[in-house]
């Protein structure tokens, strides 16, 4: 038995990772993203948020299965290119979380007081600049922690990823019941292993929270 | 409808399966109700549970609810559904999906629960202990109609991740709506057209869900007159 539990081990912990990139690369590509969904929701001219609106409207209400499908089997037909698995998964993943992430974003951006632009513009920053020194730093160490919650998520969603083939932590678990014939101890390192890692994420964010709230006192 | 629509293999997709595609979504709504119903009578109870700190049992459901925010819901489903029949417990995967849904939202539930409760003002609870109320009283009495118009929209946004969670139920092979997209698409192996329809079916359900949610938002917000008296 303790055989069983050290060799599926071996077997499962390879495709650790698989999931791990497939998180970090869509996470980036989800943020830049999400700034522009928050820009479009918070623009001047009507049509752009509009744009925006259904966009996270859209992305937050199609289960990620369905979207991975319309993707994997969508693409190759409408744009005639061949798409790799791997891409497919990126580009979902991101798609999708970009719509969390711009509400994030947005929520943070929101809060700033709209002064700070000018104000920085009145001690002479140009727009940009004020921008870059000032708003941006305040609205990451606002959003981070709320970030930090989504991207536990987003690691979470990489297991919908399975569906279409990709040998990371849940098709490896699945796969591995077959042969070995336990399915709890397969399923329960996989387990343990997305809890790894989404627990030192929500502990960072828990950290990076508390950090924000000995900074807004001024301790 | 303009020509483009009707003519489109999407349409025809749809219309020719539209008995299996209707089967699926009921199928997907029943996974739902059960889910709803249960997963918040467990999160209730744990969060009723552990208002007062009681030692081991709070640990144990601290630690259930820390597992379940940790790991995916497809792992969850897996572990369940392959899992348990290891274990001598053999059960459909109805069962095994609604008792994830239960187990998972759930959790989430009670969390959702219990910050509802924080956010009502300790002096509420003081003045309660003061007019000389038991805990139980001032929970039914005061605490606990305060944090109804905080939890209950949490709650529905809650219960709007449990409907995109039962799409997932198709992994184990539950015939609601997602499996019978796949279904139709390996049978005519149109699956761009099927995965098309069932997305415009997804969307447009979960919006209703949405608006449905809204609007018992604004009801709610009318019929809390307690807010006022301070």
């Amino acid at each position: 038995m303790l055989q069983t539990v050290y060799n599926t081990f071996l077997v499962i912990v390879r495709a650790y990772p698989m999931t791990l990139i497939l998180s970090v690369l869509p996470f980036f590509l989800a943020l830049i993203l999400g700034f522009i969904v928050a820009w479009l929701k918070m623009a001047k001219w009507r049509p752009l948020r509009i744009v925006g609106t259904l966009y996270v409207n859209f992305f937050r209400n199609l289960p990620y299965i369905i979207l991975i499908f319309i993707i994997y089997y969508g693409v190759p037909v409408w744009f005639e290119i061949d798409i790799d698995k791997y891409t497919v998964a990126v580009l979902s993943l991101s798609l999708n979380q970009a719509a969390y992430f711009g509400e994030i974003i947005r929520g943070g951006l929101s809060k700033i007081q709209t002064g700070q632009i000018e104000a920085g513009e009145a001690i002479g920053l140009s727009r940009w600049q004020s921008l870059r020194f000032i708003v941006i730093p305040q609205v990451m160490y606002a959003v981070t922690p709320a970030l930090m919650g989504q991207a536990t998520q987003l690691i979470k969603s990489t297991s919908v990823i399975s569906v279409i083939g990709i040998t990371e932590l849940a098709m490896v678990g699945r796969a591995t019941t077959i042969s070995t014939h336990a399915p709890f101890v397969c399923f329960t390192w996989v387990a343990i292993m997305y809890f790894v890692v989404c627990y030192m994420l929500q502990w960072l964010a828990r950290k990076i929270e508390r950090k924000n709230l000995r900074i807004m006192r001024g301790t | 409808m303009p020509d483009f629509i009707t003519e489109s293999m999407t349409y025809i997709l749809f219309m020719d399966h539209r008995d299996v595609f209707l089967m699926g979504l009921v199928r997907s709504f029943y996974a739902l109700a059960a889910g709803m119903v249960l997963a918040t009578v467990l999160g209730l109870a744990c969060a009723l549970l552990t208002y007062n700190d009681r030692g081991w049992l709070n640990k144990i459901i601290r630690l259930y609810i820390t597992v379940i925010r940790n790991t995916p819901f497809l792992v969850q489903l897996y572990l369940i559904y392959f899992g348990l029949p290891s274990l001598g417990v053999r059960l459909s995967a109805f069962e095994t999906g609604t008792l994830t849904i239960m187990l998972n939202s759930g959790a989430y539930i009670s969390d959702i629960i219990k910050a509802g409760i924080q956010a009502v003002e300790k002096g509420q609870s003081e003045a309660a202990e003061a007019l000389g109320l038991s805990t139980a009283q001032r929970f039914r009495l005061i605490i606990f109609p305060q944090a109804l118009p905080q939890i209950i929209p949490s709650v529905m946004g809650q219960y709007l991740i449990m409907f995109q969670d039962t799409s997932l139920m198709a992994m184990v092979s539950y015939p609601e709506l997602t499996r019978s997209i796949m279904d139709v698409g390996n049978e005519t192996y149109y699956f761009v057209e099927a995965f098309i329809v069932g997305g415009v079916i997804y969307l447009v359900v979960l919006n209703v869900m949405e608006l449905l949610s809204g609007l018992v938002e604004r009801r709610f917000r009318l019929k809390t007159p307690g807010r006022r008296m301070a």
